[in-house]
């Protein structure tokens, strides 16, 4: 045993980078909501991307460590102690045997991710960290976690230099935002509702709806269609913002079905799904439209950033390498 | 084999060929090979094919599409390989085996409970109702909405039966269920809004399976009554 579970928070699952490969079977990608956020809280303990974290919606996780570890939370909406002793997020953090690990939430965002160092074990299913709760598969026995469950790491890492003491610069992080702008292409549907609607979609602001979750966010609109089709089940993804049929949105996240029917209004891009994922009922959401080509430009140059960001951080965890 | 009569961008790593919008078995088998030729020839950096029914979707890694092509706009280039696929696969005849599945099914009772209102809502005796259900060959044309969750075609329209007002919580796995002039199986415990008429005792999705689920688009399927 490394940690147990004090408490549990509202809503703490064990998450990866999702599972690839199994959309024709069906199944569900999966995996952190703030993909930003999961990856550089593994760097920051020299962990792979892959390798999973728990994603700690609302706060409320407390956890007690009975072996010396290194860990690093990061996210958004969440204030840490250690011991009673507030620290920082965006940073390796050592914590002494015996110590108490404790994450209140703030008020503003919604998930943060607790990394360690040899990442979190439990075991793959279909390739993937990563829990689905409507199935009961993956992550901690298929379930959210519980107090008194016990949590180890996989990978059995020598421990950091103890001075280790620096944060990642803040304008390294996303824009996270109660009321933020973020980027879209228009869908392949886009075209069937009314040009009052399209304008009202990009330059008026959306009110996140209490139903939102790991599958979707409710967003209020009065989207009106021009034509009344019935389309087919295609493919859908993370980011594909559906019009329901009161009129309202739903921006399909993580544990959204592979394949839907409703018209395809639009699609976040990718590098903004971090901010969509801190998003809250009552927050404010803009949208601003790309053509597909900006859209895979700041696709590649997030995936650039992210990865230099990443290999950086590694390199700093280890002081040989850190020759000023 | 029917030719797709567009191609469009999902994401920044997923392009969509589309077919004409109807369900037809021409256009699935069509599906199904450009979706083995791709699988056969893909190119660097292609990730997932997904089927479903009259669309073929293509994810891949705009960097790696990228690099390896030298490409400063993956999206263009994938869709120019798609479309070179397509045309050459007009002229080839590749021959898919379909499989043929049978699934034996308890109609009513416990494992049905919505067959009194099917039977009634179409008119029909539940013997009637489980008669046509099982008289029909189905095809897979997708999975999709859970896992291993297969679209089935060929109701035949005696049966369609409006989804439950109400959706039933905990509908267990195996469930065959009516939702429209569509059937199919929750191959997962699941709430659902269809009305459950049978089940099948056969695992339908198996993670420690490769693939996981039972039924894949392309499959042909008929529905056996056991008592």
């Amino acid at each position: 045993m490394i940690a147990r579970v004090v408490k549990a928070g509202v809503l703490t699952t064990v998450q990866d980078l999702g599972r690839a490969g199994y959309r024709s079977q069906g199944v569900v990608v999966g995996g952190a909501m703030d993909g930003f956020a999961h990856r550089i809280s593994n760097s920051l303990v020299g962990n792979s991307a892959e390798w999973a974290t728990l994603e700690v919606t609302f706060g409320g996780l407390e956890l007690y460590f009975e072996a010396e570890s290194w860990i690093a939370i990061t996210g958004h909406g969440v204030a840490v102690r250690i011991d009673g002793t507030e620290a920082d997020c965006w940073r390796p953090l050592r914590i002494a045997a015996g110590s108490r690990l404790q994450l209140a939430y703030t008020g503003q965002g919604c998930r943060s991710y607790v990394a360690i160092r040899g990442g979190w074990q439990v075991p793959e299913v279909l390739g993937s960290y990563s829990t689905y709760l409507p199935a009961g598969w993956g992550g901690y026995e298929g379930r959210a976690l519980r107090t008194g469950d016990v949590l180890t790491y996989g990978q059995n890492l020598p421990p950091l230099h103890p001075s280790l003491n620096w944060s990642l610069a803040p304008a390294a992080l996303p824009a996270y935002q109660t009321h933020p702008t973020v980027r879209v292409i228009r869908g392949p549907e886009w075209g069937f509702f009314t040009p009052e609607s399209q304008r009202a979609f990009s330059r008026q602001s959306h009110e996140v709806l209490p139903q939102s979750n790991r599958m979707g966010y409710r967003l209020e609109a009065r989207m009106q269609k021009l034509r009344t089709t019935e389309l087919l089940s295609t493919a859908v993804t993370a980011g594909t913002i559906q019009v329901l049929p009161d009129g309202n949105l739903v921006v399909l996240m993580n544990d959204a079905p592979t394949t839907g029917g409703y018209p395809r209004i639009a699609q976040v891009i990718e590098p903004d799904l971090s901010v969509m994922a801190q998003l809250v009922r009552g927050n404010q959401v803009q949208f601003s439209l790309l053509s597909p080509e900006q859209a895979e430009d700041k696709y590649v140059q997030y995936q650039e950033f992210t990865r230099n960001l990443e290999e950086t951080l590694v390199q700093r965890l280890h002081p040989t390498t850190n020759v000023h | 084999m029917i030719p797709p009569v567009h191609c469009y961008v999902l994401s920044e790593r997923a392009l969509v060929i589309a077919w004409v919008q109807r369900i037809d078995p021409a256009i699935a088998a069509s599906i199904r090979k450009l979706q083995k030729q791709l699988t056969n020839q893909p190119f660097e950096g292609m990730l997932e094919l997904v089927p479903a029914y009259a669309s073929l979707t293509v994810f891949y890694d705009p960097l790696r599409v990228r690099n390896q092509y030298a490409t400063s706009n993956s999206q263009r280039w994938v869709e120019a390989y798609l479309w070179q696929h397509i045309e050459k696969e007009q002229d080839q005849v590749v021959t898919s085996a379909s499989r043929h599945i049978e699934i034996p099914v308890q109609y009513g009772g416990v494992n049905g409970p919505d067959l009194p209102y099917v039977a009634q809502h179409c008119g029909l005796s539940e013997a009637e109702v489980i008669d046509w259900h099982s008289r029909a060959v189905y095809q897979v044309y997708l999975l999709g909405f859970v896992p291993g969750f297969a679209y089935l075609g060929g109701l035949n329209e005696k049966l369609a039966t409006p989804r439950k007002h109400t959706p039933r919580q905990g509908v267990p796995a195996g469930s065959v269920g009516i939702a429209g002039a569509q059937t199919g199986i929750y191959p997962v415990p699941i709430t659902g809004g269809w009305q459950i008429i049978g089940r099948t005792s056969l695992t339908l999705f198996d993670v420690r399976e490769n693939p996981p689920a039972r039924l894949q688009a392309g499959d042909t399927v008929t529905f056996v009554p056991i008592s």
